[in-house]
């Protein structure tokens, strides 16, 4: 195979005059040729600017179709105890925090620990009975307690019924119940979560709908109120 | 804008439309994990593939009595105590899920109170056959009972395309006062 050998190119001949052929006359300063402004550039008789807000309004109104743009996310919010905490299913009010040494028959300590409950008022905002779900409060900080825990269980006061069936649109005194393990200082005050949930209703293609964990509702900072002595 | 161009955008979004339309007709999967609802009415037996069941009559109260055990319970709204009897058809069977539907499109599942599974029709086996009465509780405002229909499923999840026991409860709202006790009263579920 022939090695490419590219034909070496003749040296410009002189000119007349002394100025090589193709080479311009020196001015001083190169010659450019002038960009148009960004604002002055136009795609098929219309401005960029123009073009750039009209697909912006079509993607909007594409996407509003489809539930439109999330919001961003708010700060989590601080509530205290006794004030009702929007978490979309339900409506939680954080009564108060008790820590005792059994709930029998329903709830018995490890040897040597206490119980910690959660004393809520649970109204079911849906229109459909459920049952408390168990993630909806969680405990942050709280030694002998994983943060990633949930209740070991919950019971409402009225008669001590077990994960009890919530009616719509009625508050009902429901605790969530933790095990405090042996040789734990009893704290002072608990750090808790409400986990919020959101209703995924039905998309313009399909019919389904459900509710689906969302993000915290609100933070809370309880005092502990110790009914073991 | 020239007239083609119109046509071409309304033909764009006649088709949109046909499509989102003709899409929203097939099965979604709300339709293929609903039960499969098999109806009835109060008096006459359901005949679902696996259960039959018959409404026998309805009491309201504000207090339930629990057989063994005190005290009287009390509610937020009202106890709806329906008695029914229940036979299985081919294998023993629970029936784990009561639930009533008003008109209104709420949905009031069964009481769990404690001690209620031990006697009412939710924590009996039912023997292939062999027929028992009992009675299934289900707590919401008696104002709501006209038009409700009561709902009962084998399972209580995984109810995708099961038989769904569907008996409207027929009761009018001038009956109200004539089904309602000072404590409601049942008997424990037991074979006929």
């Amino acid at each position: 195979m022939t090695p490419f050998n590219p034909i070496p190119r003749p040296p410009a001949l002189p000119l007349p005059g002394g100025y090589a052929a193709g080479v311009q006359e020196p001015t001083g300063k190169v010659d450019r040729e002038e960009l148009p402004e960004l604002q002055d550039i136009k795609v098929r008789g219309r401005s960029l600017r123009t073009w750039v807000i009209s697909a912006g309004v079509v993607l909007l109104v594409i996407s509003a179709a489809f539930g439109g743009l999330e919001k961003a996310a708010d700060e989590t919010p601080q509530v205290g105890a006794g004030t009702a905490i929007d978490a979309g299913q339900f409506e939680v009010t954080i009564e108060r925090v008790v820590v005792v040494t059994d709930l029998k028959p329903l709830f018995t300590p490890d040897d040597g620990g206490v119980l910690l409950a959660v004393v809520t008022t649970m109204k079911l905002t849906d229109d459909t009975g459920v049952t408390p779900p168990r993630d909806l409060i969680r405990l942050i900080d709280v030694p002998g307690v994983k943060a990633t825990e949930g209740a070991l269980g919950t019971t409402n006061q009225r008669d001590q019924t077990p994960n009890p069936v919530l009616t719509p649109d009625r508050g009902e005194i429901v605790a969530y119940v933790w095990k405090l393990p042996k040789a734990t200082d009893l704290p002072k005050e608990v750090k808790l979560t409400v986990q919020g949930y959101k209703h995924v209703d039905e998309s313009v293609l399909d019919h389904y709908e459900k509710w689906n964990t969302d993000k915290i509702a609100a933070e809370s900072t309880v005092t502990v109120k110790d009914n073991t002595k | 804008m020239t007239a083609r161009k119109l046509v071409n955008v309304v033909l764009v979004a006649v088709v949109l439309v046909a499509i989102v339309g003709l899409y929203r007709l097939t099965p979604t999967r709300k339709d293929i994990q609903q039960p499969v609802a098999v109806k009835g009415v109060i008096g006459k037996p359901v005949k679902t593939p696996r259960f039959e069941l018959t409404v026998e009559g309805v009491q309201l109260s504000k207090k339930l009595r629990v057989p063994r055990t005190t005290p009287d319970r009390d509610t937020l709204s009202d106890f709806v105590v329906v008695s029914a009897v229940v036979k299985a058809t081919r294998e023993p069977i629970h029936l784990q899920k009561v639930e009533i539907r008003t008109s209104d499109g709420i949905t009031y599942l069964g009481a769990n109170r404690s001690g209620l599974k031990q006697v009412d029709l939710t924590g009996f086996e039912f023997a292939p056959d062999i027929p028992a009465r009992g009675s299934f509780v289900v707590e919401m405002p008696a104002d709501q009972l006209p038009g409700a229909i009561l709902l009962v499923t084998e399972r209580s999840i995984f109810t995708a395309l099961e038989p769904q026991a569907t008996v409207p409860l027929g009761v009018e709202k001038d009956q109200l006062d004539a089904l309602r006790k000072d404590v409601a009263i049942f008997t424990t579920a037991s074979d006929l």
